[in-house]
């Protein structure tokens, strides 16, 4: 047998991670190769270029809402107020570029509407002990509640070319959201993986007593977290102006729902923190995204969608729950 | 009445149980004793039902018992159950966790909750039993003694014809303790079998009829204890070379140490600790052995800052612990390894090298807040190899090694973060010998290093031989201190613990 030196043999270890997580990604990866198969066979334009934009771009608003909610998630938490939120930020954004605001400036206040409601719900959570679920629940409705107060309800359209030429204009043949998609995904796993705080993240949702214990601050964490999370609330709604080019009352409405399906598909449990991580809400941002086009192009009724992505959500944390419920009995 | 035969319980690692048969008959008191882990509390769950045993029978009465619920032993066998651990509903009244279970007695028109009927219950209850405890309080609001009190008082008033006690008596005072013997003498005389399970070997010999001794999930006998002296029950629980001298290493008590680095200052809390002081310097181990409520864990969050004393002060490293945050105390200087590494520990999904480095960020920090995760690797690896942690592998998840592999990964934290002192509670508590070994070697040569280390544990071997001087803690009270040494061996300091 050879003899390798401890740095030779580590790193074939850490092949052999990866590959053995994407092993276990591996029910998940063949559903959703099977399903792009059913759909491709029941219409072939499914696979067709502009087709495969379309999803990507479909999803692009689910996104950073979709990463946002990976962190609370990740954290033991739950954030229910990010389609309020998102609304309310797009709001301000919308009619501040209406008035002919600079765009840069008009970003920068979507950003801190986005990013003050986020911190009102981290110190709801970490610091007056409020469970995630009323306070986020709450801030779901003063939110939506701003927006309207804002908007008096009307709906926002028209805005400035400056600002529509992002959401329409295509760089190397490829839409620009998509890049903005991309970037935002890479940029979150890094966080999540050579960060202090991305450490922190995972060790106070892997188990918070130890976390604790180790000097880590879960009052601190818990509070960026949400703050992060209304910060991609506001990216999200900033997308949504960019390719919609209007912004309607009821904008955001049920995505908390989306965002949730997406981080349980992808493989993130929500029966137990610390386990999940960026690329595999990615993947399941995509993979949500295929079966809402897919059901599309094949011609099922749009309004049965909040039943079919309700039914996924259920049916995949029930598998995740049976299986850790095998493997702890006694 | 109750007869187990050669029962063998599995859990995940470890063999809690091989091969014991225990037979509890009416009109009889039985006590049962054993080291901490010797399966007695174990045993006692499998006859209630919590538990399902893996192999053996089960008669009640004769009858072949296969598998039961808690619900149907108190039900149909009319056995009565008080856990080591508090297990009433804290938000309730002490009526309403009195008949818990059992509302179902006190219908009206088969459909509504009789209250009135069942508080009335509660009260004559307390009234028989002689006992000053109010109905009507939420159990919140009541001391330990008499939580546990009310416990009792649940076990007896269901007409139970089996009870089983685990260490009923552990918040306990004098009078309590007579009261609760007294009627158990009683229940006796009735035809009721008692399970008696206590560390406090005066106690088992004076109530109980006969005694069995339980080490290592196994069954060692069971005796009269009539005959019984307190040296023969002792030697029995320890195994034949309790007597037998624990050999010392002459260094241990010619040792020098260097500077005062903690003062524990009449610290007080609540009804666990109770005005205890104590030094601690430069190069030294000192332990602290008590049994179960004794309030070592409780003195050891206090010092960490986990739990903030009614009063008292402590001195880390001349710096004043102000019990703001933990970050703040491990800064000073302070290091914690709980009790429980799986609850409080480790972080069950992420690498060893994440774990060692839980406590330290700084050294593994390249610009602002950014990891350098080859840093980290190389940190990590070093430690593997000085701890001696296997497999060697930075990047496994911790939660496939094995529990004393975990623990050293734990101490390997704390090493890092530069504690120079360091608390462990029950540091080698499940874990094999030879990671026994390894760890207390890891732990004498961090004293070589200058580190100083409080080490609670109740194995009393370890307490003899480890330590260079070890308190004895009961009640929340430093009752003796002795020098590395100054016991002999293993049956003296029991007798004199659990006295």
């Amino acid at each position: 047998m050879l003899k390798v030196e401890s740095g030779a043999v580590l790193k074939k270890n850490q092949t052999k991670s990866i590959f053995f997580t994407l092993f276990n990604k591996y029910p998940l990866i063949i559903g959703f190769l099977a399903l792009i198969m059913i759909f491709y066979l029941m219409e072939p334009r499914f696979l067709s270029k502009r087709n495969i934009f379309n999803i990507i771009l479909q999803v692009s608003i689910l996104a950073p809402l979709a990463i946002g909610e990976t962190l609370v998630i990740l954290t033991r938490g739950i954030d229910i107020s990010i389609g309020s939120i998102l609304a309310i930020s797009s709001a301000v954004c919308g009619g501040l570029l209406l008035s002919k605001y600079n765009i840069l400036l008009c970003c920068f206040m979507a950003i801190a509407v986005g990013a003050g409601l986020g911190f009102c719900n981290g110190i709801t959570i970490s610091y007056l002990g409020i469970p995630p679920l009323i306070a986020t629940l709450a801030m779901m409705s003063i939110a939506r509640g701003l927006q309207f107060l804002y908007t008096l309800g009307a709906t926002l359209y028209a805005f400035p070319k400056g600002f529509r030429y992002l959401g329409t204009a295509m760089w190397f043949g490829i839409p620009a959201p998509i890049y903005l998609t991309v970037v935002v995904f890479i940029l979150f796993h890094l966080i999540m993986k050579y960060t202090i705080i991305g450490r922190s993240i995972y060790a106070i949702g892997g188990n918070p007593e130890a976390a604790r214990i180790s000097g880590i601050s879960i009052r601190k964490v818990t509070l960026l977290v949400y703050t992060i999370s209304g910060i991609l609330c506001a990216v999200g709604g900033m997308i949504l102006l960019m390719r919609m080019d209007a912004m309607q009352n009821t904008a955001g409405s049920g995505i908390e729902l989306e965002a949730i399906a997406a981080v349980v598909i992808g493989g993130t449990s929500i029966a137990e923190g610390g386990a999940g991580s960026i690329y595999m809400t990615a993947l399941g941002t995509i993979i949500y995204g295929v079966i809402l086009n897919g059901l599309n192009i094949v011609g099922v009724n749009p309004f049965s969608q909040r039943a079919i992505i309700g039914t996924i959500i259920l049916v995949v944390v029930a598998i995740d729950c049976v299986i850790r419920k095998k493997r702890f009995s006694t | 009445m109750i007869e187990l035969l050669n029962i063998s319980k599995y859990f995940p690692g470890t063999k809690a149980l091989d091969d014991v048969s225990l037979t509890l008959n009416e009109f009889e008191i039985l006590g049962l004793v054993g080291e901490n882990g010797a399966g007695k509390s174990t045993l006692v769950r499998i006859i209630n039902g919590i538990y399902f045993k893996d192999h053996g029978t089960i008669k009640i009465s004769g009858q072949e018992v296969e598998m039961m619920t808690p619900y149907e032993a108190r039900m149909i066998h009319k056995i009565a159950y008080v856990s080591q651990e508090s297990e009433l509903c804290p938000d309730l009244t002490v009526a309403e966790n009195i008949t818990l279970g059992n509302s179902g007695n006190w219908r009206k028109k088969n459909l509504f909750i009789n209250w009135k009927a069942m508080n009335n219950f509660s009260k004559v209850l307390f009234k028989e039993l002689d006992l000053n405890i109010n109905s009507d309080d939420l159990v919140r609001k009541l001391k330990p003694a008499d939580k546990q009190l009310v416990e009792i008082a649940r076990a007896f008033s269901t007409k139970s014809k089996i009870i089983l006690l685990d260490e009923p008596t552990s918040w306990l005072s004098e009078v309590d303790k007579k009261f609760l013997f007294d009627k158990l003498r009683l229940l006796k005389k009735k035809g009721v079998g008692i399970i008696f399970i206590s560390h406090f070997i005066n106690e088992i010999l004076s109530l109980c009829d006969k005694v069995q001794v339980l080490k290592d999930g196994k069954n060692i006998g069971t005796f009269n204890t009539e005959e019984l002296t307190k040296e023969e029950l002792i030697t029995k629980m320890l195994g034949q070379k309790s007597k037998k001298e624990t050999k010392f290493s002459k260094k241990l008590s010619d040792k020098i140490f260097g500077n005062v680095v903690l003062k524990v200052d009449n610290i007080t809390k609540a009804n666990l600790v109770n005005n205890i002081s104590f030094e601690l310097r430069e190069g030294e181990i000192l332990g602290i052995v008590g049994l179960l409520g004794s309030g070592k864990t409780e003195l050891a969050k206090v010092i960490f800052g986990l739990m903030k004393p009614d009063s008292g002060e402590v001195w880390i490293n001349g710096n004043k612990q102000k019990w703001k945050t933990l970050k703040n105390s491990i800064d000073m200087g302070l290091g914690f390894i709980t009790e429980d590494r799986k609850k409080e520990g480790i972080i069950p999904d992420l690498s060893i090298a994440k774990n060692i480095t839980l406590a330290n960020f700084k050294l593994i920090e390249s610009i602002n807040n950014i990891i350098n995760l080859s840093k980290e690797m190389k940190i990590s690896d070093n430690m593997i190899e000085v701890m001696n942690i296997s497999p060697k592998n930075s990047y496994i998840k911790i939660s496939t090694l094995s529990g004393g592999n975990q623990q050293k990964v734990i101490i390997a934290r704390w090493v890092l973060a530069n504690s120079n002192i360091l608390i462990m509670d029950e540091p080698t508590r499940g874990i094999d010998v030879g990671a026994k070994y390894e760890i207390y070697n890891l732990l004498k040569e961090q004293c070589e290093h200058k580190k100083a280390i409080i080490f609670i544990s109740s194995e009393l071997n370890e307490i003899l031989n480890i330590p260079h001087r070890f308190l004895v803690i009961k009640k929340g009270k430093i009752i003796r201190e002795f020098k590395n040494g100054e016991i002999e061996n293993e049956h003296d300091l029991l007798s004199i613990i659990s006295s």
